[in-house]
């Protein structure tokens, strides 16, 4: 070797750029975080599979287990890759979308996890991790789902910044003795700031948040949520007893909020699948048509906006009737006056409608679809017989005798009606138990209607609202089925058979019934004001964050006096809270200075003798006494002081607000 | 003669022009060290450039963004904004990273040609922010060898900068390529400072070189005495690499001038080691073959006597002696024509 005092070093390099054994196990734990809400969307297999293949990784990477031959393990990995896919195919019937596409992502997801072998692959993961966080809002978008995401994200971004620093790499090139000693130190350090960046980027999210345009619709469709996962709420079948179900839930199904004023009560009937297929025991949907329906508006019409809950479902609970579909959120009307979405509402989505309660429709309604709305299975003779004896009467005649079966045949309106037999279950209802729920009236008069030659059909909806501030709650509860004839003349009649057994139904609600269990009662119950209270934040919330779109948008800097987009109110206004976000990561905090320090320094302010910087005190004192020789003795007296307060034993607390104190008090005469 | 210092750079790579004007930050280095300046100040240094994770950060975020577009997913907006704003506090943290920061440089003690050479980098923070995860290497000509650093906050560390292995001769410290990255690394602020520190490369020497020569220097001339340490011999006017006590204080007051007191020993004892005799090998070849026998003298303790054309030799032992006849290898050739 070629050396007079030392040999020279083999160079080092950082290609290889290992894994942080810390920054692995922190960014499995953040993507076990990122997944873990999936656990109640998958199947459960999958659930687990995902669960050992990350503990498996973390088992390796801590040292506890062996890791399997390169091939057997990739081969394993494939196995699983094909079996996922087959397994949540068969489950979900599709791998995009929502549920099934959200499955197998996590999946590939964990797969990927094991196949972490350096510092790329740990950022792949948590960029994917950021992904997953984001899949989560299709399935729900309150505060609880946002808090969690929050959380994901501050996880990941600490295992980015653990992965980032190269101190913390294992092997580590360079030889400076003082990391070494405090490598944890450094670690909650990192930890710590990554934290506080992601404070610090907040404000700037919020910004773009309200600033940001919002387009009003869709750049593609796409259907996101599949069919098969069900949710509470109406169906496209009704047999006795599964609107009654629903009643007993005070889950919110929508909320509506109204520009003017909110329409009466009786008035609010929100029109959901229209039944007209009858099998003698449950009514279906037919084939829906989606031909413009006949509608003529006389009257006011209220415009509002309407919420609504995640149903998997694609119709939307409009106010009869609804007027003004707006096509840019991709609504359509059936021929008899359903508002569909094409896709399914697989999370909160809010709509913008109208609604004329008084209408006239489908005057001139098509014979064959007429003929159908009369057609009847064999069954219950005893109903039949008695419809048809009002044949002689008027159609009108018709509907008013079937309502009198219920107005005088001592009818009760019953939340727990009791169980009807399989064949000939409406007879049963009308002579004998005389105990029903709506759905069960609404059967029997649609049933008497079409015996007796008059077309009628099944409408389920909901019916009512409870006021909250200046929207409507619409609850579960509130769920109903009604009945709709035909009238030459006249069209399509809304006729409630429920109104005429229990009037209170309609007014108030099905809180107003003796047997509601676990309701709202009345105003008096305790939680009551409580539970509207959170209700309205709700609201708040689903208003203005979750339904915080182009119109939204327009409104608020309307309110805030802005004007439309590219106005110069609105440009300067964006530009200014911008900068204004942007300020918490642009801004440095100074440490702030000792106290002593700071009156030190105020004292050469005072004398207006600024201090060269490495200037000693006895120097300053000297120039300060020459510059300024009638105070020289108390310039002399403060200096000298905050040497031996500075460079002297530590000095008690109350010895240097002393001295401050006398800084502040020193003034320069004349 | 003329060997240049640093390898020729390629005449026409336009790449490199654009390199050089990059990095030409229009800060020197004057001897106290080089301070970054703030990123804040129109200066060219340091410049912020996102890294491959930072690209791919941003992509990851502009796809959710369109996601949220298309979905009206108006939480998703929030996380994608969150991203970003990330992002862009990111290229904050980058040019933060490196500013306010005192780089200086030292030599090693010594250089060989044809190895890579270390020199030493300090560096100062005096922020209360700690500089994490320096990365370190020389920039022209580029150098594989990457150093990373950690300079806590209010405190200075080092670090060897290893430079590419160069040809004998003087050698000044190349401009390096300072990167410090934000939290995330997202983005990496990138500065090129050419600091003041200078080696001399010695010639690279011979590996497994023929063993000394052994002939004595006594032919012919009878007695002849050559630098040593045994007796006094003379005054001679001050050399470079002179030992203090070597200096002749009361003659030195009396002339005015520097002058030391020149020592010899028999010259039977020394070793001849003449640039002449190589005959058969070119002049890097001599030199190389010349330093592994000053490096083997050395080891040996033994002192010897090195003559190159048209110089003097240079006759003596120990490491003052060494190391000029070192010197006067590196520099052999070099010199001549200013």
């Amino acid at each position: 070797m070629p050396t007079l005092t030392a040999a020279p070093a083999p160079l080092p390099t950082v290609s290889t750029e290992p894994l942080s054994r810390a920054a692995l196990m922190l960014t499995l734990a953040a993507v076990a975080l990122c997944v873990l809400p999936y656990v109640t969307r998958m199947p459960w297999w999958a659930s687990v599979v995902t669960g050992l293949l990350l503990a498996y990784r973390a088992a390796v990477g801590l040292g506890r287990l062996r890791p399997l031959p390169a091939a057997v393990q990739t081969s394993m990995l494939a196995l699983i890759a094909v079996g996922a896919s087959l397994g949540l195919w068969s489950n979900f019937g599709t791998l995009s979308g929502r549920d099934g596409g959200g499955a197998i992502f996590v999946m590939l997801l964990a797969l990927k996890a094991v196949e972490t072998h350096n510092r790329r692959d740990l950022y792949v993961l948590a960029l994917l991790g950021f992904f997953v966080t984001i899949t989560h809002f299709f399935f729900a978008q309150d505060t609880l789902t946002a808090a969690y995401a929050l959380l994901s994200i501050a996880a990941l971004c600490a295992s980015i910044a653990l992965t980032e620093r190269p101190s913390l790499w294992p092997v580590r090139a360079d030889s400076n003795a003082h990391l070494g000693q405090d490598n944890l130190n450094v670690r909650s350090a990192v930890l710590t700031s990554a934290g506080k960046l992601l404070l610090q980027a907040l404000p700037l999210a919020v910004a773009l948040f309200v600033l940001f345009p919002r387009p009003n619709g869709p750049l593609w469709q796409m259907p996101v949520a599949s069919k098969g996962t069900s949710t509470s709420g109406l169906s496209d079948t009704v047999n006795p007893g599964s609107i009654s179900n629903l009643a007993t839930s005070d889950e919110v199904a929508f909320r509506a909020q109204f520009d003017g004023p909110t329409p009466p009560p009786y008035a609010l009937y929100w029109r959901g699948p229209v039944m007209e297929q009858f099998d003698g025991n449950a009514w279906r949907m037919a084939p829906q048509f989606r031909v413009a329906p006949q509608i003529q508006v006389s009257g006011a019409s209220y415009n509002y906006t309407l919420t609504a809950e995640a149903s998997n479902q694609s119709w939307v609970l409009a106010l009869d009737a609804p007027t003004n579909i707006d096509p840019a959120a991709g609504l359509r009307i059936t021929r008899s006056m359903q508002v569909i979405k094409p896709s399914l509402i697989g999370s909160r989505t809010l709509f913008k409608l109208s609604a004329a309660p008084n209408y006239r429709y489908g005057l001139t309604e098509d014979p064959y679809l007429l003929q159908y709305n009369l057609a009847l299975p064999g069954g219950n003779p005893r109903l039949r017989e008695l419809a048809q004896s009002w044949k002689t009467q008027s159609p009108l005649g018709r509907v008013r005798a079937g309502l009198n079966v219920f107005r005088h045949g001592g009818f009760a309106y019953t939340l727990k009606p009791p169980l009807l037999p399989p064949t000939n279950g409406l007879d049963f209802f009308v002579f004998n138990s005389k105990r029903g729920f709506c759905e069960h009236y609404a059967s029997a008069f649609a049933f008497m209607m079409r015996a007796a030659g008059v077309p009628a059909r099944l409408v389920t909806g909901y019916q009512g609202a409870e006021a909250n501030g200046n929207y409507l709650i619409v609850r579960q509860a509130n769920a109903h089925a009604w009945t709709e004839v035909w009238i030459e003349g006249e069209g399509w009649i809304r006729v409630d058979p429920t109104a005429t057994v229990s009037p209170e139904r309609i007014r108030n609600g099905t809180s107003s019934l003796p047997d509601a269990p676990g309701l709202a009662a009345g105003d008096d119950a305790p939680f009551q004001s409580l539970r509207l209270r959170i209700d309205a934040l709700q609201n708040l919330w689903n208003t203005w964050v979750i339904g915080y779109d182009g119109a939204q948008q327009q409104l608020l800097f309307k309110k805030l006096g802005l004007g439309d987009f590219g106005s110069l109110k609105l440009v300067l206004f964006s530009i200014a809270l911008i900068a204004l976000a942007a300020l918490p990561l642009l801004l440095r905090r100074r440490p702030k200075p000792e106290p002593l320090v700071a009156a030190y320094h105020l004292l050469s302010l005072r004398l207006r003798l600024p201090r060269a910087p490495q200037e000693s005190a006895a120097d300053y004192l000297t120039r300060a006494a020459q510059v300024y020789p009638d105070q020289a003795g108390e310039i002399a007296s403060l200096i000298q002081r905050y040497q031996t307060l500075r460079y002297g034993p530590a000095p008690s607390e109350t010895a240097v607000h002393e001295y401050v104190s006398a800084v502040r008090g020193f003034r320069l005469k004349k | 003669m003329s060997v240049p210092t640093t390898p020729p750079t390629k005449p026409t790579a336009w790449r490199e022009k654009i390199s050089q004007w990059v990095s030409d930050d229009g800060t020197r280095d004057e001897g106290q060290g080089l301070t970054i300046a703030p990123a804040t100040h129109f200066s060219k240094a340091p410049r912020v450039y996102p890294t491959r994770f930072g690209a791919a950060f941003l992509g990851m975020s502009l796809l959710t963004l369109i996601g949220c577009i298309n979905y009206q997913l108006s939480l998703g907006y929030l996380v994608t904004f969150l991203m970003l704003g990330l992002w862009v506090g990111g290229a904050v943290g980058a040019a933060r990273s490196l500013s306010g920061l005192t780089l200086s440089a030292t030599p090693p003690p010594e250089a060989w040609a044809a190895q890579p050479i270390g020199f030493t980098l300090r560096l100062q923070n005096p922020s209360t922010q700690p500089r994490l995860g320096l990365r370190i290497r020389a920039h022209q000509p580029r150098s594989a060898a990457l150093s990373l650093v950690d300079v806590p906050a209010d405190a200075q560390a080092t670090t060897q900068v290893f430079i590419p292995p160069a040809p004998r001769g003087p050698l000044p410290l190349p401009r390096l390529r300072v990167e410090g990255r934000d939290l995330l690394g997202l983005w990496r602020g990138v500065t090129y400072p050419l600091l003041r520190a200078e080696i001399l490369v010695y010639p690279q020497p011979e590996e497994n070189a023929p063993p000394l020569p052994s002939q004595s220097l006594n032919e012919g001339e009878g007695e002849r005495r050559v630098n040593g340490q045994e007796d006094y011999a003379g005054i001679r006017p001050y050399r470079p690499g002179d030992a203090p006590r070597q200096i002749a204080w009361r003659q030195t007051a009396r002339t005015g001038e520097l002058q030391s007191k020149v020592y010899d020993a028999p010259a039977a004892l020394k070793l001849r080691l003449n640039y002449q005799d190589l005959r058969g090998l070119d002049t890097e070849e001599r030199l190389s073959r010349l330093t592994a026998w000053v490096i083997q003298a050395r080891q040996q303790g033994a002192p010897f006597r090195l003559e190159l054309p048209q110089q003097e030799p240079l006759e003596g032992s120990g490491d003052a002696h060494t190391r000029r006849s070192l010197n006067a290898l590196a520099l052999f050739g070099l010199r001549q024509g200013g």
